[in-house]
């Protein structure tokens, strides 16, 4: 039922669904089994980024004249539109990644600012020895 | 200790991965849908500028402009609230250090003069900055009719105070006339201009963040055409307003970042090992 192009386009596709969800698990890895804040907020950086880039994947138009989700005149005739909506990309997707970007970039510039308090206060980035000197410093 | 706690952390890196699988196996079964797209973007690439009916269309040939700022309209005005959230938590924690500095950014900075590197890095550096501003606005400006927008925009010009702050210093930005407290000025004016857009059909009986006539609703619609002109609706409006508010948020950011920076070495030069006892 699917043709040879449509067969290579599509093991294309899953091949780049495996490679991004073992940098998902790799980044989730760094996350949660990374000691150093800093090290742990680039891994998120790289989870965010990941995730990212498999909702794009997912809308994604499995067809070789897969096109820009972007009308290319100001004038469209019906059969236009119908063409349009028929080859163009799921924009979606590209519309909650196009805003998701900004606030990743935000949030992470918070976190920083917290790894750095956190560096000023306590004198390491080692999130156990944040966790000793806080115990060990107000005594319960 | 090591080995069991990264055992758990294996297994919860497997259980994740599983379930994104398991998540991408009903999103997505390549055979059934090849050469489809999910319904609703079906819909919304159909109708984002069906001249034809004009019910349900945005205005706009750029299906994800339209998609950001009409048909989900509601999820980017969310977006930047989180925004705005995360940068004033950034300035409330760079707010206990560098105290002094909020008031004196301007003064006490430039009476220092300006560092920097080499003139060819500087000069190169300010032709990269103007550029680098160009590029933004284009991108923010044309946003409703070629892919862009205000997000992509303003993290574009993000990266023009950088240049200056690592060619130059700090000094630059604040003679630019890129200080915090005016940079934060421009940013709550972008937000003004923003909701004032949003809100504004209400008052026609219309529905907020509307953009194009709908049913039931008493409000025109903002213009598409102007004679020759384009204009898009209120998507332009929104983009251009976005823009201010990324841009300006992140000139902030970088500029407490650098404050933040200052306030810490004199920290450390004065007092030793700070707080750790």
């Amino acid at each position: 039922m699917v043709s040879g192009g449509s067969a290579a386009l599509t093991a294309l596709c899953v091949a780049a669904y495996a490679a991004l969800l073992a940098t998902a698990a790799v980044s989730l890895y760094g996350v949660l089994g990374r000691r150093n804040v800093i090290k742990k907020i680039i891994a998120l950086t790289i989870l965010g980024d990941t995730v990212n880039t498999i909702a794009i994947l997912a809308g994604y138009r499995l067809s070789p004249h897969a096109a820009p989700p972007v009308l290319p005149t100001l004038t469209p005739s019906k059969a236009v539109l119908a063409r349009f909506a028929s080859t163009a990309v799921d924009p979606i997707p590209q519309a909650l990644v196009l805003t998701a970007i900004v606030i990743n970039l935000a949030v992470t510039a918070f976190l920083t600012f917290l790894a750095i308090q956190a560096f000023r206060l306590y004198g390491t980035l080692d999130y156990a020895k944040i966790l000793r000197l806080r115990r060990g410093g107000s005594g319960g | 200790m090591g080995s069991g706690r990264h055992a758990y952390v294996v297994l919860a890196a497997a259980a994740f991965a599983a379930a994104m699988a398991g998540i991408l196996a009903w999103v997505f079964g390549p055979p059934a849908t090849y050469g489809r797209v999910r319904p609703l973007g079906e819909f919304i690439l159909y109708s984002t500028f069906d001249l034809f009916r004009k019910a349900f269309w945005a205005g706009s040939p750029e299906a994800v402009t339209a998609t950001v700022w009409d048909y989900r309209g509601l999820d980017t005005v969310f977006e930047t609230t989180v925004l705005y959230a995360a940068i004033a938590g950034c300035a409330a924690l760079a707010y206990v250090e560098v105290r002094g500095g909020f008031k004196g950014v301007g003064a006490g900075v430039t009476a220092a003069g300006g560092e920097g590197l080499t003139v060819v890095v500087k000069a190169a550096s300010k032709i990269l900055f103007a550029l680098i501003l160009i590029t933004s606005l284009n991108i923010a400006l044309h946003g409703y009719i070629t892919p862009g927008g205000g997000f992509a925009g303003g993290s574009t010009f993000a990266v023009a105070p950088l240049v200056l702050l690592a060619a130059y210093s700090l000094n630059a930005l604040v003679r630019a006339g890129l200080t915090l407290p005016r940079s934060s000025v421009l940013r709550s004016l972008g937000l003004v201009v923003l909701a004032a857009v949003v809100l504004a059909p209400l008052a026609y009986y219309g529905f907020a963040l509307q953009n194009q006539p709908k049913p039931g609703s008493g409000f025109p619609g903002y213009p598409v055409f102007a004679g020759p002109l384009f204009l898009g609706g209120s998507l332009l409006y929104l983009n251009l307003s976005e823009f201010l508010v990324v841009g300006m948020e992140f000139v902030m950011v970088f500029t407490l970042f650098t404050l933040l920076d200052k306030a810490f070495e004199s920290v450390r030069g004065s007092g030793g090992g700070g707080g750790v006892g």
